[in-house]
């Protein structure tokens, strides 16, 4: 095949200008003719027993058209990605403030709210049950009957004590992280609709429409055929819109109504029923050799899940997978608990596990330099995974590393290396300055034991465009484009004469999620695989129209000509056949050229034995540098600049992954230094933007992305993925750039003014309240 | 969020608006630039919502409510002004810069194209960025009812968070105060928890006159979004009057804004950060009020 062209250039996004001139319509900018505004009744008590639920009033109501609750639910009541345990509507108890009991559609939005009003529901409050650590004991009041513990995790490698023995330092500390919210711009919302033969449509942000269309067919009892779920364009959902949150709600009141309906959940609806990053609290005591070899590493992870199971085991898995971090840990003691309690709902958020546990290592991995008197970065660099190596959990790191590679690029970048002159300089006598560093691997796909796969569509279209169909929606991370490039340069044709076709379970085929920074590798191989088979077409095609043989078929850009012609006779310029004629020819022979390609990714040569969803063969790495100014008198703490290194293997399209970065680097700061969910007895004290506090553009520092391609065979084009480890590293780069700074550590994240403050003042030896 | 049925009223003149809120008295409210108010709407009564309320009253129409003048000395500024216009009129930027500062500081760009400065005195929040500074320019406001106008300090307008002391009927027609002299400087200091879009944790509005050599002829110091009551702390101006402002001195008024907070809030359990935090501002508004800029 020729050099890529588009592959690897700076493509701006095909859906750019739709986007910017807002010509783009979302799932909730959507209407249909006789649309009925759709609503959802949450619970009133985080945690309590049904006696009773009376609609008659709602109803009676002029203007609502279905009252819906437990009992109309034709089929599983019920959902959940890996268990359905959450009720689709509570039938015998709610267990969240986000808890839906029922459902109503109504001619408007004002209609609806009243009805939701008019619904009355007898409560039987139970105790509330808001701290992880006590669910745990047999003592606590139950969220599940079966009991508190989700999930539990425990993986051993070496011999751990005999390290701690043996080891010149060992450090051991306890980690507190916050309840991230995914703040994505849309809200969980759209439409669904119904046809005459009683089709349904669903038209709802997502990350994985065929898994939708499985989840609201089980709950409506129906034919998953019968149903259809349109996911792209997604307005944001970073692992927040993996599970189902509206879909089985619309489906639900348009198959009762037969009209459209229309959900769109408020922000304090969202920020109160949506999915959360869990919080967690981390013990972890890791040990080093006096050359600065690591030793071991044990870790105990309790993570607060909330009142439903979503992904919640697979995440604490992913926490233990991730809490070695990017280096050779031959002794480990890992342990993950994943814990039911009433404080709203966790699951997917990009990172995914990692955020919570990289954040403690990284700080970890502070420390012990810092007893052993090396330098941060070399003692990184040391112990960094190589391939070859094993990992951890005992499986061979046999794709490609880039841990080393990124480090390196990190030694060289100004903030690093003119560290000492930076911080010399603060803008007044009460600031101090700090430079961090922090580095991480990601996993890539779904790892061991969990099927993970791509499937693609590629269709000559009779223009001599192609239409390319992979499922993993466009959620904003600019997957359409990636694959565009790739389908182009596969295809031999320019990025404008794709028609990408996305997130979409009638027009494509199932590719999976677009989530654990997955999608452009699959999506990315199957198109290659329907790639290679739409060239075949093409050039049986062409062979048969030139009456050249097969062989002399070659691909020139956007047409096909028969390679030599005979001694003697002149090129024909009908030697030649755009893309265009070709599909005259077939459309002629009453032919449609249409290729389907597919894709099963490969696996670490080693799992968890009872555990599935790790560890992961390919890995994205990344190493972040921030560089921070504390203000001692205030607390406050002001990310300056930050350096971000990704190695995505071959960067398909560079602004992408540039766009990603700096997203990535400004949410793990929103998350070091501001950000928490605060629930208080299972009530959310922060449902919206002017109680939980993201960083704005005027927050977000001086951004510069150094991509280090480390490329992967079996990625397409040798790519691998990216999507989460951006947001990883930066959140302990910056702690530990505060440290570099002040020398207090951060163990409770986010560090707002107040941790910082009082953590100086303890430093200083002032008892509080002085 | 409940849906609720309000009715609109737009009046062209003061005398109508007064006679519609007279008439609906805890039914109708003001609303001018509507940022505070269309958010209150927004919540449960049971946080704070509007209860009651049936009819929004919109000033914006009446004429004369809106822009910023001068006449010997007094600058007038017009309820209906927006953040935007104060925070960029050259009379505010020469005559009351720390209300420019103030005003700047307020929100996003939409926010203070949209919010006014009479919304922001008689909404009556603890964290309003424009009252420190008025307080500390010892601003009269100025209310027009169905009789006529008074004008009252701009202390007394208020009565307690989110209180103000208007009677039903009264509209608040603008904000009076005397432009700073050339041998004034003034400052505003604010801390939020974050740089933009960021409600007052703490505030901090200073102005300060000096003679030829250098004396404090006159201190005032306004702190935000900590006292009880918006005021002055006389006890720390005292500590600064009649001197040349040493490092000394100012660290004394800085710490006894603080602790006047505390003797007047009581400790609390956010008092540990808010103590030191309140006295860390204070000192660098009164710097930067006296012409240093200590960040
Ligand atoms: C996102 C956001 C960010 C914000 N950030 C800040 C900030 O950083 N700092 C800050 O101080 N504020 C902030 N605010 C609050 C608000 O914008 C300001 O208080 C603004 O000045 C209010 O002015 P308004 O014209 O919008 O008031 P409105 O909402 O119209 O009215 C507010 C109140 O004042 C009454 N009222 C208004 N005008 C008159 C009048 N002439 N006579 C009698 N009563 C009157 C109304 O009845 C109502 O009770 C923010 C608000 C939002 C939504």
């Amino acid at each position: 095949m020729d050099e890529p062209r588009w592959v690897g250039a700076r493509v701006s996004r095909i859906d750019a200008a739709d986007k910017v001139t807002g010509r783009l319509k979302f799932m909730s900018d959507l209407s249909f003719p006789g649309m009925l505004w759709g609503a959802v009744l949450r619970s009133a008590h985080p945690h309590a027993l049904i006696k009773k639920i009376d609609t008659s009033k709602a109803e009676a109501i002029d203007g609502v058209v279905a009252v819906l609750t437990h009992k109309d639910v034709p089929g599983l009541n019920g959902f959940g990605i890996v268990v359905p345990d959450q009720p689709v509507l509570c039938f015998d108890k709610v267990r969240y403030m986000g808890d839906a009991v029922a459902l109503v559609a109504a001619t408007s939005k004002e209609k609806a709210s009243e009805a939701l009003r008019a619904i009355e529901v007898e409560y039987e409050p139970l105790p509330v049950v808001d701290d992880p650590e006590e669910a745990m004991l047999e003592s606590s009041p139950k969220v599940h009957a079966d009991g508190n513990i989700h999930h539990h995790i425990k993986v051993e490698r070496g011999d751990v004590d005999a390290a701690f023995r043996e080891a010149a330092v060992v450090v051991e500390n306890t980690y507190y992280t916050p309840r991230q919210m995914h703040a994505f711009m849309e809200t969980e919302s759209g439409v669904a609709t119904m046809d005459e033969d009683g089709n349904i449509t669903v038209w709802c942000g997502s990350q994985h429409p065929f898994r939708d269309q499985l989840q609201i067919a089980r709950a409506l009892g129906m034919n998953p055929r019968k149903i259809q779920v349109v996911s792209t364009p997604t307005g944001g959902a970073f692992g927040g819109k993996d599970e189902i949150t509206v879909q089985i709600y619309l489906a639900l009141l348009a198959l009762r109504t037969g009209r459209p309906v229309k959900i769109v959940l408020s922000r304090e609806e969202s920020a109160v029923a949506g999915m959360k990053r869990h919080p967690m609290k981390i013990r972890m005591k890791t040990a080093a050799a006096a050359d600065g070899t690591l030793l071991a590493n044990e870790v105990r992870v309790v993570a607060d899940t909330g009142a439903y199971a979503s992904l919640g085991g697979p995440v604490v898995n992913l926490a233990i997978e991730h809490s070695c971090g990017a280096y050779r840990m031959p002794n480990v003691k890992l342990e993950g608990f994943c814990v039911y309690t009433n404080n709203g709902l966790a699951g997917a958020f990009r990172g995914f596990g990692a955020n919570q546990v990289i954040f403690a290592l990284e700080t970890q991995i502070d420390m012990i330099a810092e007893r052993l008197g090396m330098d941060r970065l070399e003692f990184r660099r040391k112990n960094a995974l190589r391939q070859g190596d094993v990992a951890a959990l005992g499986h061979t790191m046999t794709a490609s590393v880039g841990a080393v590679a990124t480090l390196d690029a990190a030694s060289k970048c100004e903030i690093w290396v003119r560290r000492e002159e930076l911080k010399a300089r603060p803008s007044a006598p009460h600031k101090k300055r700090g430079v961090g560093i922090a580095t991480e691997l990601h996993g890539c796909g779904l790892g061991v034991g969990l099927p993970d796969y791509g499937a693609a569509t590629i269709e000559l279209l009779p223009d001599g465009r192609f239409a390319v169909g992979v499922s993993c929606p466009e959620i904003g991370q600019g997957n359409t484009t990636a694959f565009a490039q790739m389908a182009a340069d596969s295809l031999g044709c320019s990025v404008e004469d794709i028609v990408m076709v996305s997130g979409d379970s009638r027009y494509t085929l199932d590719s999976g999620t677009s989530t654990a920074s997955r999608s452009v590798y699959t999506g990315g191989n199957a198109i290659r695989c329907a790639a290679a088979r739409m060239r075949e077409a093409i050039a049986d095609v062409a062979a048969e129209a030139l009456g050249a043989p097969r062989e002399e078929i070659a691909f020139g850009r956007g047409s096909v000509e028969a390679r030599s012609c005979p001694a003697g006779e002149p090129t024909r310029s009908a030697g030649r056949l755009s893309f265009r004629e070709i599909a005259c020819i077939a459309e002629s022979k009453g032919r449609r050229l249409k290729t389907e390609g597919d894709f099963i990714w490969p696996v670490a040569d080693r799992g968890v034995e009872g555990y599935f969803g790790l560890p992961h063969l390919i890995y994205s790495y990344i190493t972040q540098v921030a560089l921070v100014e504390v203000n001692t008198l205030t607390g406050e703490v002001e990310v300056l600049r930050a350096v971000s290194i990704p190695d995505p293997g071959k960067a398909i399209n560079p602004v992408g992954i540039e766009a990603q970065s700096e997203g990535g680097v400004v949410m793990g700061m929103g998350y070091a230094l501001m950000e928490d969910t605060v629930i208080e007895q299972g009530i959310t004290k922060t449902p919206n933007f002017s109680t939980y506090i993201i960083p704005t553009s005027v927050d977000a520092p001086e951004i510069e992305t150094i991509i280090v391609e480390e490329l992967e065979p079996s990625g397409p084009f040798g790519a691998k993925g990216i999507g989460e480890a951006v947001c990883v590293p930066i959140t302990p780069a910056i702690t530990n750039a505060i440290h570099d700074a002040t020398g207090i550590w951060i163990t409770h994240i986010p560090a707002t003014a107040e941790r910082v403050y009082m953590a100086l003042r303890k430093q200083a030896g002032e008892p509080a309240g002085a | 969020m409940s849906p609720r049925k309000l009715g609109y009223v737009v009046p062209e003149t003061l005398r109508e608006a007064s006679e519609f809120l007279r008439e609906h008295a805890e039914h109708a409210r003001v609303i001018a630039g509507g940022t505070d108010v269309l958010v209150q709407l927004r919540r449960r009564p049971e946080r704070g919502g509007a209860d009651g309320l049936r009819w929004l009253v919109d000033i914006s129409r009446i004429p004369g409510l809106a822009g910023v003048s001068s006449a010997s000395g007094t600058i007038r500024i017009g309820a209906l002004t927006t953040h935007e216009e104060i925070a960029r009129n050259p009379i505010i930027r020469k005559g009351a810069p720390l209300l420019a500062e103030a005003c700047a500081s307020v929100g996003s760009p939409q926010i203070r194209a949209r919010g006014t400065i009479g919304g922001n005195i008689m909404n009556a929040s603890p964290a309003a960025d424009t009252i420190p500074a008025l307080v500390a320019l010892s601003a009269r406001v100025r209310l027009s009812d169905l009789g006529g106008t008074r004008d009252i300090l701009i202390t007394d307008i208020f009565e307690g968070p989110y209180r103000n002391s208007a009677q039903p009927g009264e509209v608040l027609v603008g904000v009076y105060f005397d432009a700073l002299p050339p041998t004034c400087r003034s400052a505003f200091v604010k801390l939020g928890r974050r740089e933009a879009l960021a409600i007052a944790r703490l505030s901090c509005a200073v102005v300060i006159e000096r003679d030829g050599a250098g004396r404090v002829v006159r201190a005032a110091i306004a702190p935000g979004a900590c006292l009880p009551m918006p005021a002055q702390v006389s006890s720390a101006e005292e500590i600064l009057a009649g001197k040349v402002p040493d490092e000394a001195t100012v660290d004394a008024a800085a710490r006894e804004v603080a602790e006047e907070m505390v003797r007047r809030t009581g400790v609390r359990w956010s008092t540990d950060y808010k103590k030191p935090a309140l006295e860390a501002i204070a000192r660098r508004a009164i710097w930067r009020a006296l012409g240093v800029n200590v960040e």
